[in-house]
């Protein structure tokens, strides 16, 4: 009991010896913790934040559950299901390589839209979406989105606008998307990507004016299930699943860009790197030093619902597909017990990678 | 030989080499090069036994490869893959030793800290950092709190507030 009394000396610890201890800690969530221990140890880092500097985080999925969002930390092979503010219990999130998702909601008009960092717990509202019709609420079902600094791009997989909204302004404007549906959108430096799926091609966009840059042939696929645009390490790739036998089976091109035209060449080899991948978006991940992850893998995110209307069931799972041998496994986690959202909310599952800015 | 003083007048004679792993006194040495005797004031005679040990064993290590190399480059091209064997094999019990040597109560790990800073000790500040860092990991506030013997000094209002901002964090 003699030692409740005496104040304990850590809590006096010089501010940049606090920041070198946080400087060794590598997971987000016990930085979170560790800087909420007391208010020295918080105000430190506010004196000290440019000198720390976490090191890359492996991504996070975001799966309803029908009590609310729950969050699965892969590095920590575990689930959080408090739902970070902002996230309204019947909203969707879609995530993206930035570390934001973006959170919309609303069955009803207006459908109010977010962005939201569930690691920093930042919000930044977004106009609602009811005036740039004509994007029914069904459409929220299958957006697709990235952003860059200041603008936020989207578009529905079943729509042919794009809708986009410079970050302040207080309405989001749209334009038509010249080739049928837009079926994903990636944003790498400076520039939007958008893929369309049936005419098979990628309109560039400036990041900042949204003007047309160019117009690039995308590879020719035999009907997949669905198929992704990501650009890593200056390389533009296209990913594309078929399901054989209910199995997954994944295929990688990269545009090999000339002057005249491009070629699209196909890679059984993505070296150093993990894709991660749901049904709306893929991003990749440097394997580097995460023992955790496994180089040249895909890693899948789905939700499969099971049952009749009445008593279904809807259970998310990863599955990660090995590109050198063509043979996939299914992560076996703490996932497997959640039960997903089987009514009102959607229930995609959504990668996110965690950032703090 | 230097003589290290503690801040509670304990005398420590060391070589030279031991002492310069701490930058501060390397930096003395360098300005006065017929210094013999350092006191060190914010450093106690237990605290300052345990970063010697430290520092001693990390230079003994290190004149080992040193002499190691020397060999390497006598006895020609035929030996050379068994100073490198030599090598991996003295950095792995390099790094068992500091493991071992940093496994002190948290008082100890404290003043070591504290000491490692002060003195300028780069490698000794890492593990003990690391070292508290490995304690704090995959604890929640509470048990860190309770580790630490650190008391929550926070408002309800400012707690709350922490807690509304990650509430997912702190399950």
């Amino acid at each position: 009991m003699k030692s409740n009394k005496i104040k304990s000396r850590w809590s006096d610890l010089p501010p940049e010896l606090v920041i070198a201890i946080a400087g060794n800690l590598t997971e987000f969530t016990d930085h979170l913790r560790f800087r909420s221990v007391c208010s020295h140890w918080r105000s430190s880092f506010h004196s000290h934040s440019h000198t720390l500097r976490l090191p890359p985080q492996l991504p996070w999925l975001a799966f309803p559950s029908t009590s609310s969002t729950h969050f699965y930390s892969l590095s920590e092979d575990r689930v959080y299901s408090n739902p970070p503010p902002g996230v309204a219990d019947n909203s969707k999130l879609f995530g993206s390589a930035s570390g934001w998702f973006l959170s919309v909601s609303g069955q009803n008009r207006p459908i109010t839209a977010y962005l939201v960092n569930p690691f920093t717990g930042a919000l930044i509202g977004l106009p609602c979406l009811d005036p740039c019709l004509p994007l029914w609420y069904g459409m929220v079902y299958t957006l697709v989105w990235d952003r860059s600094d200041s603008v936020v791009v989207a578009g529905s997989t079943r729509g042919a606008r794009i809708f986009y909204c410079r970050l302040g302004e207080a309405a989001w404007a749209s334009f038509e998307y010249p080739y049928s549906t837009p079926h994903s959108i990636t944003f790498y430096e400076g520039r939007f990507y958008i893929l369309n799926f049936d005419a098979s091609q990628t309109v560039v966009f400036d990041g900042d004016t949204l003007e047309q840059i160019t117009v690039i042939d995308a590879p020719y696929n035999d009907y997949p299930i669905w198929k992704h645009l990501f650009v890593s390490s200056g390389e533009l790739l296209v990913l594309a699943t078929w399901n054989y036998d209910g199995l997954p089976v994944y295929n990688v091109q990269r545009a090999n860009l000339n002057d005249e035209y491009v070629e699209w060449v196909e890679v059984n080899d993505i070296g150093d790197r993990a894709l991660f991948v749901d049904n709306l978006h893929c991003f990749s991940v440097k394997v580097g030093d995460h023992s955790l992850l496994r180089r040249n893998c895909i890693y899948s995110a789905e939700s499969k619902t099971s049952g009749g209307s009445r008593n279904s069931l809807t259970t998310c799972s990863i599955s990660i597909f090995d590109l050198a041998s063509d043979s996939w496994e299914c992560l076996e986690g703490p996932l497997r017990k959640f039960r997903a959202a089987s009514r009102g909310a959607i229930s995609l599952p959504s990668w996110v990678l965690p950032s703090l800015s | 030989m230097i003589t290290l003083t503690s801040s509670d007048g304990v005398q420590f004679d060391v070589r030279e080499a031991v002492a310069k792993e701490s930058q501060i006194i390397r930096d003395m040495i360098q300005d006065d090069c017929v210094i013999t005797n350092i006191p060190l004031a914010n450093v106690n005679h237990k605290i300052l036994s345990i970063v010697l040990e430290y520092c001693q064993m990390h230079v003994d290590k290190t004149e080992m490869e040193v002499n190691a190399s020397k060999h390497q480059t006598t006895t020609g091209e035929g030996s050379s893959s068994v100073p490198v064997a030599l090598k991996v094999s003295s950095n792995k019990n390099l790094n068992d030793w500091d493991k071992e040597f940093i496994n002190v109560d948290l008082d100890t790990l404290y003043d070591l800290i504290l000491a490692a800073n002060y003195l300028n000790i780069s490698g000794l500040l890492n593990l003990t950092t690391q070292a508290a860092a490995d304690i704090i990991k995959g604890k929640t506030t509470e048990e860190i709190r309770a580790t630490f013997n650190i008391k929550n000094d926070f408002t309800p209002e400012e707690e709350a507030a922490i807690r509304k901002e990650n509430p997912w964090a702190f399950e």
